[in-house]
């Protein structure tokens, strides 16, 4: 079983939920990066990196700064693989990045050399389901699981992604791109309880998360919830406000 | 509908839009055969526009240059441009949707203000999303656009220029789809928009073909067009494609070279990649970063380019060449002395590929030349003015 299925596993029979924290790669700084991702991964269940891309549509403001400014530190692919074998232990690590990156490396050596420094998972926020067929299959020959997203926008089009789902279903809870603006919609609720009676894949809510009482609200409906900009933002104020942020997390969603 | 022209298009975009495309290419697919809303369309582009536009013969041009030019004058319509061809279209179709707003990039401002103009004329909110170093170079197109009632938000991003103003309207849709239609101004972006914008383009090549064969009673042996996003070209071209014997033309914004890295030809220098929600030619380093462009011409200044234009460089159906800024300024202040017609500087880069080959002698005498005339050089004014010397020509 791959270490993201068995994480999911191993937390549904301690009746938690998946903490899955993201980051990006080379963010604040080229020397700092590293130390502030093993931070992270050492609070979360599942770690998302995100690699910089000059063009993130997806992205809000907070982390379309922190890739511009990643980017200005000159990291490239090869030092985000060299930096996961450093630290990959049993906790599971995803990566999130563009299409583009995984286009121009070649969609197989990319997923050759993901597997090989030990990444679990893949992300690709501009790949939609109909396009992602060929990056499907080279991430299945090589053994790396690739998580599709579903939007609020669609209910119709989440049930049929969530029917081929593997790892996490990668629920956006918001319309627009991530980061926090205005209130969680009431009607991600019936989302995910619909989205729930199609798939058995576990459902992971990100996009928006700001902390500990929007924690509370997906506790009994989601599997996981995924944490971006504000753990950006903690990064900026540096590791100590970090550190006392990602415990709170981490412990209000173990807490029943 | 076909997402792919071969390899090249698609719809790469995040899954929180693919409903909002979804029901655009569902409507497009309804209108484009109800006979009242080609009707419609066709009463803007005689009445509104100003269609057709003329094919004019380039007397002192032509004998300048030892060839038969004609310029097809889409300089003449209503805003200055061919992006209003698409723009009625477009909102045509909005309205009909029901979207009460209309949002668009803009690089030259024309795509900007012909938005700006079909929304004031169909009664819809706006706003154009503009990169702050194009703003500057045409800071009289963004007064034209506030004038017309839209918002104009200056983004300050990236490289300030096109491709972040599009970053930067993708953005704002994906929040507010439900009410807001993307007018996108290029035959670029994910599927439908190369198709639509083909579509609604496609009026430029039609005309010229039945003109060219009523003056001349026979197809002309070249056309030439420039290429930023693609739209003017693929317009023009659309009518030829299937007549071998005509020789297809796109020249890019060469910028100060193919080779300098100060370049926007995209399809000359560029490699095969994901941008903007197409499979296409992409300007990128070797980790897959957009790389930033230059060209004197804002409307030119863009790493990527249409799918369909990927595709036909693929096929060899059409040549696409470069010009330099130099040659474009060159192009501009001869057929505005030769001819009293001031054109765009995108359009100046296809008469300068034209002008380079005459010189050349690359020509027979017998050889009859189209140029789409894509726009007039108002807006361009200010730019020419910082290089040009009064004792040019
Ligand atoms: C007059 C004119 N011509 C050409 C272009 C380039 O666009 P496209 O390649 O889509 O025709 C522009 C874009 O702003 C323009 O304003």
């Amino acid at each position: 079983m791959n270490l993201i299925d068995e994480r999911f596993e191993r937390l549904k029979k301690e009746g938690k939920k998946a903490f899955i924290g993201y980051v990006t790669f080379g963010y604040p700084s080229f020397e700092e990066t590293l130390g502030f991702i093993k931070l992270v991964y050492s609070y979360v269940d599942i770690l998302e990196i995100g690699f910089p891309f000059s063009d993130p549509i997806a992205d809000g403001e907070i982390i379309q700064k922190a890739s511009i400014k990643a980017l200005s530190e000159g990291v490239k692919l090869s030092h985000l693989f060299e930096s996961i074998e450093k630290f990959k232990k049993d906790k599971p690590v995803v990566l999130m990045l563009y299409a583009n990156t995984v286009y121009k490396r070649g969609i197989d050596r990319f997923f050759e050399s993901s597997k090989a420094c030990g990444v679990d998972g893949v992300i690709i926020p501009d790949v939609s389901f109909e396009e992602s067929f060929e990056f499907k299959e080279a991430a299945e020959k090589f053994g790396v699981t690739y998580i599709d997203l579903v939007s609020i926008s669609s209910l119709e089009r989440a049930k049929m992604i969530g029917k081929q789902s593997k790892g996490f279903l990668y629920c956006v809870s918001r319309k627009g791109v991530t980061g926090f603006k205005g209130q969680i919609e009431d009607r991600i609720f019936t989302f995910l309880r619909e989205l729930k009676t199609v798939t058995p894949t576990p459902l992971a809510v990100g996009f928006g998360i700001k902390g500990k009482e929007d924690v509370q609200k997906f506790k009994d409906l989601a599997d996981g919830i995924v944490i971006g900009s504000a753990i950006i933002t903690k990064i900026d104020e540096g590791k100590d406000k970090l550190e006392d942020f990602l415990k709170e997390i981490s412990e209000s969603l173990k807490d029943k | 509908m076909d997402r792919y022209f071969g390899r090249f298009g698609g719809m790469y975009a995040p899954e929180t839009l693919m409903p909002a495309l979804l029901e655009i290419e569902e409507e497009f697919c309804k209108l484009v055969k109800d006979e009242k809303f080609n009707q419609e369309y066709e009463y803007y582009l005689k009445n509104y526009v100003g269609r057709p536009s003329p094919l004019y013969f380039a007397k002192n041009l032509s004998e300048h240059l030892g060839v038969k030019i004609y310029l097809k004058r889409e300089d003449i319509n209503h805003t200055g441009a061919h992006k209003i061809n698409n723009c009625i279209g477009q909102a045509l179709l909005a309205k009909h949707m029901g979207k009460k707003r209309l949002i668009a990039e803009t690089g030259a401002g024309q795509h900007g203000v012909a938005t700006a103009t079909v929304a004031a004329l169909f009664g819809m909110e706006c706003e154009i999303f503009m990169g702050e170093e194009d703003a500057k170079r045409q800071f009289h197109n963004v007064q034209r656009m506030k004038m017309l009632g839209s918002k104009v938000r200056v983004v300050n991003k990236g490289s300030k220029t096109l491709k972040d103003a599009i970053n930067e309207a993708m953005r704002d849709w994906s929040e507010t789809f439900e009410y807001t239609f993307y007018l996108f101004g290029t035959a670029a972006g994910p599927h439908p928009f190369p198709t639509i914008v083909k579509y609604f383009q496609s009026v430029i090549g039609k005309e010229t073909k039945e003109q060219i064969k009523s003056l001349e009673g026979r197809l002309p042996d070249y056309v030439f067009a420039c290429v930023g996003g693609g739209s003017n070209a693929i317009g023009i071209f659309s009518a030829f494609l299937e007549d071998h014997e005509v020789k297809l033309i796109g020249v890019e914004g060469a910028g100060e070279g193919i080779h300098t890295g100060k370049t926007a030809a995209t399809l000359c220098s560029g490699s095969v990649g994901i941008l903007h929600g197409a499979k296409t030619y992409i300007l990128q380093d070797e980790e897959g970063q957009i790389q930033n462009t230059h060209s004197i011409s804002a409307g030119l200044d863009y790493p990527g380019v249409g799918p369909e234009h990927a595709y036909l460089k693929e096929t060899g159906r059409v040549e696409y060449v470069g010009a330099t800024d130099k040659e474009a300024v060159d192009a501009f202040l001869l057929l505005t002395r030769l001819e009293g017609i001031i054109p765009a500087l995108e359009s100046s880069h296809a008469l300068a590929e034209v002008i380079k080959r005459a010189k050349m002698g690359l020509f027979k005498s017998s050889d009859i030349i189209v140029v789409n005339l894509s726009g007039r050089g108002d807006k361009d004014i200010n730019t020419v003015l910082e290089l040009w010397k009064d004792d040019e020509l």
